[in-house]
């Protein structure tokens, strides 16, 4: 049967067929775009219930899409009245737009998106929905945050170093006016022993509080302070000996055994004696007050020196507590410390992994809870272009 | 009776440093002051870089002590215009505030020791000791040199005595 041999009704039949399966394809391919789009994108009727939501949805807010489908849609935000609104300003204008909602992932999460919510209308003008589509700007808000830390932190590092500079006179002016008055009760003769010593004792305690605040205003200057590197002929074993040596005192009163292992020869560097001196000192009196803590008594410290690809690898174990597995993703942070207040101070392991990177070298450590820890620095045998 | 002992050897040896003490915070000055004193160092008080370069343009100095930070001119300006004074004195910075640029720039007018207060007071004392051989050494070297230029220009006994003892006293030497 040929076209021309049909009649009307069952021509408008087969054009009505057509029409369908056009249609059939359009919905599809609309469906297939809104479905599937990595974006998240959902759509509503005109009561504003959730008709479909695409794939990136599904993927941002944690949800399936038949767990949303009836549901009104303004549930997706974390405060409803945001997307009501937006609503009500897309069905008086044709569209609206919303930067920084939060949404409400299936998990509680809290996604940030910006919003444009656009209104679907047929030939007649009638509202049959709404279609929004939403930019997840986590990553960006999240960028945002860390840039803005990045930026607290300096200016924090800028006033900690003020601060730091301001407290160094007073300290330095008690230190003095202890000292004096130490040489005064020393020379005095005719005073009670008994009076004397326990004078030098009050006297000394209060210069240890003066050291105190001194270690702590002088390791600020040094991480504000970006001191650069005065690069010379380094014997690292000099280094170890003189940083040993500098904690003689503390290291008698623990009763802590240390023993250095150094290779046969010399065992040098172009690097920076004092700043490597500083980061010995460092590793040492944290190996001290993890021996310390453990409160066992004794304890060993030992100082290797070894050669590692192409660098001299310096380790520093102790048999002390170990560091707890919580701990350890933040100990080089800046201002993280779980020693006792007035021991630590959450600059010494920062600043020491600095000094190191400053170097040219890098830092890392080996720890097991109750049997002690091993902190390793390694540096060049002359400066990288990178470091220097 | 460390001090004590040696400041009386010192004194003997007439070769007791001469430190001027520069700060603008006075109880710091009054106490370091006392201590130094204690120590048989003679010591002069200045609480400002012009007080200082004041002292220094009618009494000897082996050692400066100078703080940094203070009003009116400054630690690296007084360090520079005391140098320009007193060529053989050694100066040593002691300040809280600590920064390298100030440290390079004192560095640069030959700082002999850079010490961030606060300082402990024994490494204080070496740095001193140290920096008052080394001026005494510039002097001593320098005498011994201008005194071969004496020796060459031919003059009588008692003339070359009163030369010598002046140039010795124009170089801060001792006369003994």
């Amino acid at each position: 049967m040929s076209p021309k041999d049909e009649n009307p009704s069952e021509r408008s039949q087969r054009e009505l067929a057509l029409c369908r399966a056009e249609l059939e394809q359009a919905r599809s391919y609309l469906q297939g775009i809104l479905q599937n789009a990595s974006d998240l994108i959902f759509a509503t009727d005109v009561q504003g219930l959730l008709v479909s939501l695409s794939k990136g949805g599904e993927r941002i807010l944690g949800y399936k899409t038949w767990e949303l489908v009836g549901r009104e849609f303004s549930e997706l935000a974390a405060r409803r009245s945001d997307l009501l609104d937006a609503m009500e300003e897309a069905i008086v204008r044709g569209s609206a737009s919303r930067l920084d909602i939060p949404l409400k992932a299936k998990d509680g999460r809290l996604v940030w998106c910006n919003i444009s919510i656009v209104v679907l209308t047929n030939r007649s003008g009638q509202r049959v929905g709404a279609v929004g589509i939403c930019q997840d700007m986590s990553q960006w808000k999240e960028f945002q945050a860390k840039l803005r830390n990045v930026e607290r932190f300096a200016e924090m590092g800028r006033l900690a170093g003020g601060i730091a500079h301001e407290i160094n006179n007073p300290l330095a002016v008690i230190q003095e006016i202890v000292g004096w008055a130490r040489t005064l009760l020393r020379d005095e003769k005719g005073l009670p022993e008994s009076f004397k010593s326990e004078m030098e004792k009050a006297l000394l305690d209060i210069l240890e509080q003066t050291r105190r605040g001194r270690t702590i205003t002088h390791q600020l200057l040094g991480f504000v302070r970006d001191v650069p590197p005065c690069w010379e002929r380094v014997d690292l074993g000099d280094v170890v000996r003189k940083a040993i040596g500098f904690l003689g005192h503390e290291i008698r009163r623990e009763g802590v055994s240390v023993e250095v292992v150094e290779p046969e020869g010399r065992v040098e560097s172009i690097s920076d004696p004092r700043l490597l001196e500083q980061v010995m000192v460092n590793l040492l009196s944290n190996a001290l007050d993890a021996i310390e803590e453990k409160g066992v008594g004794g304890g060993r410290i030992v100082v290797e020196i070894v050669r590692r690809e192409g660098a001299w690898e310096i380790r520093v174990s102790d048999t002390g507590t170990g560091i707890d597995e919580a701990h350890r993703e933040h100990i080089f942070e800046l201002l993280y410390t779980t020693k006792s207040p007035g021991k630590g101070t959450g600059l010494g392991l920062p600043i020491s992994k600095r000094i190191v990177e400053q170097l040219g070298g890098e830092m890392g450590f080996e720890t097991e809870v109750g049997r002690g820890t091993t902190f390793w620095f390694r540096i060049p045998d002359r400066p990288t272009q990178w470091g220097g | 009776m460390g001090p004590k002992g040696s400041r009386v050897e010192e004194v003997k040896l007439k070769t007791a440093p001469r430190v001027l003490l520069i700060d603008d915070e006075v109880t710091f000055l009054e106490y370091l002051a006392k201590r130094l004193e204690r120590e048989g160092f003679s010591v002069v008080k200045a609480e400002s870089g012009e007080k200082a370069l004041d002292i220094a343009s009618t009494q000897t100095f082996d050692v400066a002590i100078v703080d940094l930070k203070m009003p009116g001119i400054d630690g690296v300006e007084t360090q520079r215009r005391l140098k320009e004074i007193q060529p053989f004195m050694e100066c040593i910075v002691l300040t809280g505030h600590g920064s390298i640029q100030t440290a390079l720039e004192s560095g640069r007018h030959r700082a002999y020791q850079y010490l961030l207060k606060p300082a402990e007071y024994e490494e204080l004392v070496k740095n001193i000791k140290e920096a008052h051989a080394l001026s005494m050494k510039s002097r001593q070297d320098e005498f011994e040199r201008r005194l071969q230029e004496l020796s060459k220009a031919g003059l009588g006994a008692k003339a070359l005595r009163t030369a010598v003892m002046e140039l010795r006293r124009s170089l801060g030497l001792p006369e003994e």
